[in-house]
């Protein structure tokens, strides 16, 4: 049982870290909002509005998963409206980040790591990855959140059979299904680690069987969830994993040095730390070293201008982050701890560790890779694309096509001329939008804009257009097409020409 | 000590459930209506929009504090556990008198059973006070335990047959001819743990002259009996190791179960017993425990009872239950704020959620099934509507994070009880829900109609 005085100092950790993460972002350290954090607070104001669209970009994409838009509604409910989104998309990451922090902190006391496991806490906050995360309101704040529970609660569970770990693993990784396809990957390969490392105990049969029941019923029940959610709003339960075979379109990135910086680090720290804990006369450099590690770490973040991660590498980050921040924990217990290094834990953290850190390496060593979240960059305003829509005509209504529409319409209020669509169909918005001059706004075919539904259902249109569909200009990629509207309204009129009469 | 089986509702009418409305329930509950009547008359999607949302808000906030819950009762030594050492300190002779008194009526069949489990108890007998609650008119039972031969520590007290012929008067006339420093209840097909008695005694040490009551953990001996006593056991493995070890580490109000209470006799005394016009008599007085400044604690320890096995039976036993909820709710609830005043808010925040919420959830789930099935059906726009944007979330995330925590702490409570061939049924408790709303409103129905009717629970059926 947890002691008041443990829950007030975890409180006092997490108001700490929420409050500081948020000064490092008020600065400007950190970064500008994370382009994936600027979509998902549009995402959640559509849900909060009970948009269609709102539902159908929540479940409708492997890439943009139903829970990091979810957990971001209660933010865009205090702040509402574009202005809000920059506040409440920082607020996101610092309550995330701070909440990490926290839950770091009661590892470190459960573990009964000492002054090294806390000192271990305060630099993995100063990582690069988790303050770029946690002040740009990145989902990955969140993931790191609960990634780390997930391997606390395996852990806890594996060497002290304590059943509130063992929900924290189970839901966690339920919650991890729902928020990254990477995560739900790495939380199916804990549970194989799970089933072998039960298989060797010799635990009955029945309790077997029930913990293997316990442990996959929240993950399958999430995913069921989702695809539920394609079928009442997409209309087919796979609607979500359409698209996964355009994966193979390359698109440049640029390798994160920063990221492979704090891998470095964190690599550092684990002898050192263990240098701490036993004492050694050469602990106080080993200290010394850390510091300046961490001060490296916070430099990088300063200098700041790193690339976007890639999901894939961002995803094996987020899955490798919190097993070294675990691991480091694990080792930095006392050997007298009853829950020190049981059979099979030193496996499962090399397993654990190893996987996605080879992900990661091998991801950041390809620089030609998909990016299913590269949104083109573009500012409706600064790019006069705004003013040239408004200016051209009385009542101009703007369809902006896929998940990059959101990030585009996260700078700035643009509505009513400009609107968001995820299935783009003719007839329906000459049905909706009938009397408006009528443009679709189409981002380039790269990354993860090639993954939307206007380029897998009209794979020509972004080049060639069609009949009812005029090429009008170009922005920074983006290309406006102005929707040719009949005289009168008529019946069955399709993207593709008409076939001509034998 | 003469008895008075009635002396809650003659000496504080306003603390009995006698009267099932005051004065002022009365007139509130006819304004409650006569406003809702005009709302639904004059702007009636309005007063539906909301009436759904204050029910969603319910519902969030009754999910998140039922995880809270279990958050508290899975984080170990919850509720007070004396272990062996202790036990083993404890002299014969430093052992204070037990009172056991065991309510029967038409039980003649589990005497047996009941003197077994008895005389397992690991106490002194020359300490030991058991008395036999029979009700006079009950020949069946009179006759059966004429026929054994009670042991000397073991004696019959007669009920002589007046209204209400309720198990709470029965126990009051016990409480009164009772000689044990401490009293605990138990039911005829009880089978507590042999070292319960002791542990008890051990946890009234450990705890402060405040703590007046010591709730035991309740569990069936014949769960795999049929599918109804797998859901019932795996709904008492959650309730009892899942949810009250977390209330009672709040040190807050809890809801006792109806037997394995153990109390100092003399504070009991002093509550004036139980309320004779109550049918959950108990969680009454676990109310009025906290109202009065004392406290409860769990215990770890077990009894072992038999889960109702036929479905008929189960639902006049859950329409009890449900109803002795209602009596109990509106008998804290009179005089406006004075319970918020006698126990401080949170605890009286503890009281409306575990009370009033679990008879709303009841209640409420059918018409919000119905309402899930009719979108699901025709996906209509009108009942889309009552559910506005934020109202939406909250009810999504009821609907499926809310139902699955339910379930999967049903589910955690069979493993943790290592009822591990339980597990599986846990995933279709949902059903064993729908039986429970039906009792709820067969519940509401009987409290209208006939409020102090005691459906027995018939028990052998295993």
């Amino acid at each position: 049982m947890d002691s008041p005085r443990t829950w007030g100092w975890t409180l006092l950790v997490f108001a700490a870290g929420t409050a500081l993460l948020l000064l490092v972002a008020a600065t400007g350290l950190g970064g500008p909002v994370a382009a994936e954090a600027g979509s998902g607070e549009v995402v959640a104001r559509e849900l909060l509005r009970a948009s269609s669209t709102g539902r159908q970009a929540l479940v409708s994409s492997l890439w943009w998963p139903p829970l990091p838009a979810l957990l971001r509604t209660p933010l865009a409910a205090l702040r509402p409206g574009p202005d809000g989104t920059a506040v409440s998309a920082r607020l996101f990451g610092a309550l995330w980040g701070g909440g990490l922090l926290a839950l770091l902190y009661r590892m470190a006391r459960r573990w009964d790591t000492g002054r090294a496991g806390l000192l271990l806490v305060g630099l993995l906050a100063l990582s690069p990855v988790f303050l770029r995360a946690a002040t740009r309101g990145a989902t990955a704040s969140a993931l790191l959140f609960l990634a780390v529970l997930v391997l606390y609660g395996l852990i806890d569970w594996i060497t002290l059979r304590d059943l509130r770990a063992l929900s924290y693993f189970t839901i966690g990784g339920g919650l991890l299904v729902l928020a990254s396809p990477g995560l739900a990957l790495w939380f199916v390969g804990l549970l194989l680690v799970l089933g072998l490392l039960e298989h060797a105990r010799p635990t009955p049969a029945a309790e077997r069987r029930a913990l293997i029941l316990l442990a996959f019923a929240p993950a399958l029940y999430a995913a069921g969830l989702w695809l539920l959610g394609n079928w009442l709003i997409m209309g087919d339960a796979l609607y979500l994993l359409r698209g996964i075979g355009r994966l193979g379109r390359p698109a440049p990135i640029q390798p994160d040095l920063h990221t492979a910086g704090m891998f470095a680090l964190l690599l550092g720290l684990a002898p050192a730390v263990l240098l701490l804990r036993r004492g050694r006369p050469r602990a106080l450099p080993a200290a010394l070293g850390l510091a300046a590690l961490a001060a490296w770490a916070a430099a990088s973040v300063i200098r700041g201008g790193a690339a976007e991660l890639t999901p894939a590498a961002r995803d094996a980050l987020a899955a490798w982050w919190p097993v070294a921040a675990v691991g480091l924990l694990a080792a930095a217990r006392p050997p007298r701890s009853p829950a020190i290094r049981p059979v099979g834990l030193a496996p499962l953290l090399a397993a654990a560790t190893l996987v996605p850190a080879f992900g990661w390496f091998h991801h950041a060593a390809r620089t030609q890779a998909p990016d299913p979240y590269a949104a083109p960059a573009l500012h409706l305003r600064d790019s006069g694309l705004y003013d040239y829509v408004r200016d051209g005509a009385t009542w101009p209504k703007v369809l902006v096509c896929g998940f990059a529409a959101f990030d585009l319409l996260s700078t700035g209020d643009y509505a009513p001329a400009f609107v968001p669509e995820l299935d783009f169909d003719l007839d329906t918005a000459l049905e909706v939008y009938g009397g408006h001059r009528l443009y679709v706004m189409i981002p380039p075919p790269r990354g993860g804009a090639a993954l939307d539904s206007i380029h897998r259902k009209h794979p020509d249109l972004y080049h060639h257009g069609t009949p009812a569909l005029i090429f009008d200009s170009e922005w920074q990629g983006w290309r406006l097409f102005e929707i040719i509207q009949p005289p009168r309204p008529q019946e069955g009129r399709t993207l593709s020409p008409e076939p001509s009469p034998p | 000590m003469e008895a008075d089986p009635l002396a809650l509702s003659r000496q504080h009418p306003e603390w009995s459930a006698g009267q099932t409305l005051s004065g002022g329930q009365q007139l509130a509950l006819a304004m409650l209506l006569l406003a809702g009547l005009a709302a639904l008359w004059f702007a009636p999607w309005t007063a539906a929009a909301a009436a759904v949302a204050l029910a969603t808000l319910f519902y969030l906030v009754f999910t998140l504090y039922k995880l809270y819950l279990l958050r508290l009762s899975v984080s170990g030594s919850a509720a007070l556990a004396p272990g062996p050492e202790e036990l083993a300190a404890l002299r014969p002779d430093d052992l204070p008198h037990y009172s056991i008194m065991v309510p029967m009526y038409h039980e003649a069949a589990s005497l047996p059973h009941l003197l077994r489990a008895l005389r397992a108890l690991d106490y002194p007998r020359e300490k030991l006070d058991v008395q036999l609650l029979l009700e006079e008119d009950d020949a069946e039972t009179r006759t059966a335990a004429a026929a054994l031969d009670l042991p000397p520590w073991c004696r019959i007290t007669l009920i002589p047959p007046s209204h209400p012929r309720t198990k709470p008067k029965a126990c009051n006339i016990g409480l009164a001819r009772a000689r044990g420093e401490l009293v605990v209840i138990y039911d005829a097909e009880d089978r507590p743990e042999p070292d319960q008695l002791k542990k008890a005694v051990a946890a009234f040490r450990q705890v402060g002259p405040e703590v007046v009551c010591l709730q035991g953990k309740l569990n069936f001996y014949n769960p795999r009996h049929n599918l109804l006593t797998r859901w019932f056991t795996a709904e008492y493995s959650a309730w009892f190791d899942l949810s009250l070890p977390g209330l009672s580490q709040l040190r807050t109000v809890i809801p006792l179960g109806g037997t394995s209470n153990h109390f100092r006799t003399a504070v009991l005394r002093d509550l004036l017993g139980w309320d004779a016009w109550n049918v959950t008599e108990d969680c009454d007085l676990g109310v009025r425990i906290l109202r009065r400044g004392y406290a409860t604690r769990m215990i770890e320890t077990t009894t072992w009872e038999e889960a109702c096995s036929s479905l008929p039976f189960w639902i006049r036993q859950r329409t009890r239950w449900l109803k002795g909820y209602m009596q109990t709710y509106l008998v804290h609830t009179r005089g406006f704020g004075r319970l918020t005043r006698e126990i401080g808010l949170v605890h009286a925040l503890h009281f409306h959620l575990l009370i009033g919420g679990v008879i709303a959830c009841f209640l409420l789930n059918p018409v919000f099934w119905i309402l899930v099935g009719l979108w699901f059906a025709f996906r209509s726009e009108i009942l889309a509507s009552l559910f506005a944007g934020p109202i939406f979330a909250m009810g999504a995330f009821c609907l499926f994070a809310g139902n699955f925590t339910f379930v999967y702490a049903a589910a955690l409570g069979c493993f943790h009880r290592k009822y591990f061939d339980l597990v599986k049924y846990t995933l279709i408790t949902p059903v064993y829900w729908v039986m429970m709303s039906l009792a709820g409103w067969r519940a509401l129905f009987q409290l209208i109609t006939n409020p102090f009717t005691w459906e027995k629970t018939r028990h052998g059926l295993s």
